[in-house]
């Protein structure tokens, strides 16, 4: 047998087992967060009104009561779920999950952060606005091509952080 | 064996015995939407004609839903002249002898001249159906059906040869319910029997007409053509002053935008106990009897038989009593299921006040404090709410207004979350992937 042949090392299981089960810790612990009365009331339905004051400023003729949004036309309501909050949580899990330095994901979880609920408001806006203009594509748009976007959003987010800002083993 | 299946789309020209001749539809035909029962619209449609609805009165859904070149008439005498011109049509057209029996055929993939197409029961439209004016302005197709007319979804009726005019040349006579499947596309006047449903973004060139049911929408645009529309008769003055008991009362309402000459009469509550209308000229005169507020309307009528009303209220207080005036003078509208507040002010009056609904009657859901005059609740179902709220002084003066509180329908879209559950789902295991990909490729 050569001595130059290689024999290719195995790559390390533990950090990629470390990865996942960090990423599940901090998702459910994150959720379990959002999910107190306290937390509810104080936190996530004050922001959903914002997040609703925040989606109709572009919009013509929107009057936005608590975290319903609402024209002569056409009514949304802004609930728990349509804030972004969840889809944030997701990518701030596997941002606090992945190998990286403190301030790298302190980066990472802001930018994240304010990128997808920048783009929710988008989201809304243009809901609302189809809702009252072309109500027939309302629904495929909320769930086909919203959900996609977002989605893609994150996954682009997340890949293009931890590359940048993985930390490499020494 | 190799076989060969050939798929055809069949397309039958059905020669019927041409039928050049015209229904009238009377006053009826003045309308886009006309229930029996009830009006019901969700999301944005659009009506072109009048909407209306008798002996039922229960319209709601207007706005969203918007009528063009029309008004709403809820089981008023407009809308209780056409239900009659529309009973009077639906039973010619059912008399009209037959030219083709179609029992059993389903309308799509045909094509059909003019002609009485006749159903034993239910019609059913899944496709195109073409119908062939053959070139005549006069065309005409009558479909009568023993039951139900259903359309599918994304089934069209469309209308060739006609010179670009489909107007008044296709009728269906419904012997129950009419029902447009979602998408669809229609031509033609239907009359129903009983309730006619348009499904989301059915849209029909023709008239909606339900003698004894419901007309229900929901997002269509309802085409009307050959409306004679009425110009916009507005009654004037926008408030009458109030009276006294013993003191004469003289006032005079006058209508612009009519043809002359113009009638008055009141057409809903009355006036107030020891007043008259003179129906020639619009005066308001006598001396009022009793105190109290009196709630009414006075409508318009040109000599083209088109309409224009306005409400009015009237407070007739006891001698010595100085008027009492309710603020706002008008209220904001709400959403049923959405938390509303309004508070009521009194003026004029020696205070405190207490409040108190005269006449018509709050959403249900709604509240009046009769302390603090403040609205409050949540209401439960959409419509237009007439009411009026009374102020007692204190010393027992009295003041009100009339109130058309609109409550607009339910929210008609959660805003839905960013993410579902499966999606929620699909970005937890992409997540999950891209940080083991990342981790592979940089060897972690």
């Amino acid at each position: 047998m050569s001595s130059r042949q290689k024999i290719a090392e195995p790559r390390p299981l533990r950090p990629r087992i470390i990865f996942v089960a960090k990423f599940c810790v901090a998702m459910l612990v994150l959720y379990a967060v959002i999910a107190l009365n306290q937390v509810n009331d104080r936190v996530i339905v004050p922001f959903t009104e914002v997040v609703a004051r925040g989606a109709a400023i572009p919009l013509r003729g929107v009057e936005v009561t608590g975290t319903v949004m609402r024209s002569s036309r056409f009514a949304l309501d802004v609930r728990n779920g349509c804030n972004g909050v969840e889809a944030a949580i997701l990518l701030a899990s596997a941002i606090l999950a992945f190998p990286a330095t403190m301030r790298s994901r302190l980066l990472g979880l802001t930018v994240a952060c304010v990128a997808i609920e920048a783009l929710n408001l988008v989201r809304l806006a243009t809901l609302f606005w189809l809702g009252e203009h072309y109500r027939p594509i309302f629904d495929f748009v909320h769930i086909a091509v919203w959900q996609s976007l977002i989605i893609l959003a994150a996954i682009s987010i997340f890949i293009l952080w931890s590359w940048k800002f993985a930390e490499k083993p020494r | 064996m190799k076989r060969t299946y050939i798929c055809l789309l069949t397309i039958i020209g059905l020669a019927a015995s041409p039928v050049f001749a015209q229904i009238s539809l009377g006053t009826a035909q003045n309308f886009g939407v006309l229930g029996g029962s009830a009006v019901t619209n969700t999301g944005a449609t659009t009506v072109n004609g009048n909407v209306g609805v008798s002996p039922g009165s229960s319209v709601t859904g207007f706005p969203p839903g918007i009528v063009v070149g029309g008004a709403i008439h809820s089981n008023d005498a407009v809308a209780m002249q056409a239900q009659n011109d529309l009973t009077t049509a639906f039973n010619n057209i059912a008399g009209t002898p037959c030219t083709v029996d179609l029992t059993g055929q389903n309308l799509g993939g045909l094509t059909l001249t003019p002609g009485v197409y006749c159903f034993t029961s239910s019609a059913q439209l899944t496709g195109a159906l073409t119908l062939d004016a053959l070139g005549s302005p006069n065309a005409l197709f009558l479909f009568k059906m023993g039951s139900t007319l259903t359309t599918s979804t994304g089934s069209s009726v469309a209308m060739i040869n006609s010179g670009g005019n489909s107007c008044n040349k296709v009728f269906w006579q419904v012997g129950s319910s009419a029902t447009l499947g979602t998408g669809s596309t229609f031509v033609g006047d239907i009359l129903a029997l009983t309730s006619i449903t348009l499904t989301t973004g059915a849209n029909t060139n023709g008239r909606t007409l339900a003698r004894n049911g419901a007309v229900t929408l929901d997002t269509n645009n309802v085409n009307t053509c050959g409306v004679s529309v009425c110009p916009i008769i507005t009654v004037n003055p926008a408030t009458l002053p109030n009276g006294s008991v013993g003191t004469p009362y003289v006032q005079v309402v006058s209508a612009s935008g009519g043809t002359p000459p113009v009638m008055f009469f009141v057409s809903s509550g009355s006036l107030p106990t020891g007043l008259l209308i003179l129906t020639s000229t619009g005066a308001i005169t006598g001396t009022p009897l009793t105190p109290g507020t009196f709630t009414f309307t006075i409508t318009a009528t040109d000599a083209n038989g088109c309409t224009g009303s306005r409400l009015y209220t009237i407070t007739v207080t006891s001698p010595g009593c100085p008027a009492i005036v309710l603020s706002p003078t008008t209220l904001p509208p709400g959403m049923s299921q959405t938390p509303y507040v309004q508070t009521i002010t009194a003026s004029g009056g020696t205070a405190p006040f207490t409040f108190a609904v005269a006449a018509g009657a709050l959403p249900a859901g709604l509240s009046l404090n009769p302390a603090t005059g403040l609205i409050s609740g949540t209401p439960l179902v959409p419509g237009l709410f007439n009411v009026t709220i009374r102020a007692t002084d204190a010393v027992g003066c009295q003041g009100s207004r009339a109130y058309a509180l609109v409550i607009l329908p339910a929210l008609l879209a959660a805003g839905g979350p960013t993410l579902n559950f499966v999606g929620l789902m699909i970005l937890t295991v992409l997540l999950a992937a891209a940080g083991l990909f990342v981790m592979n490729r940089l060897s972690i």
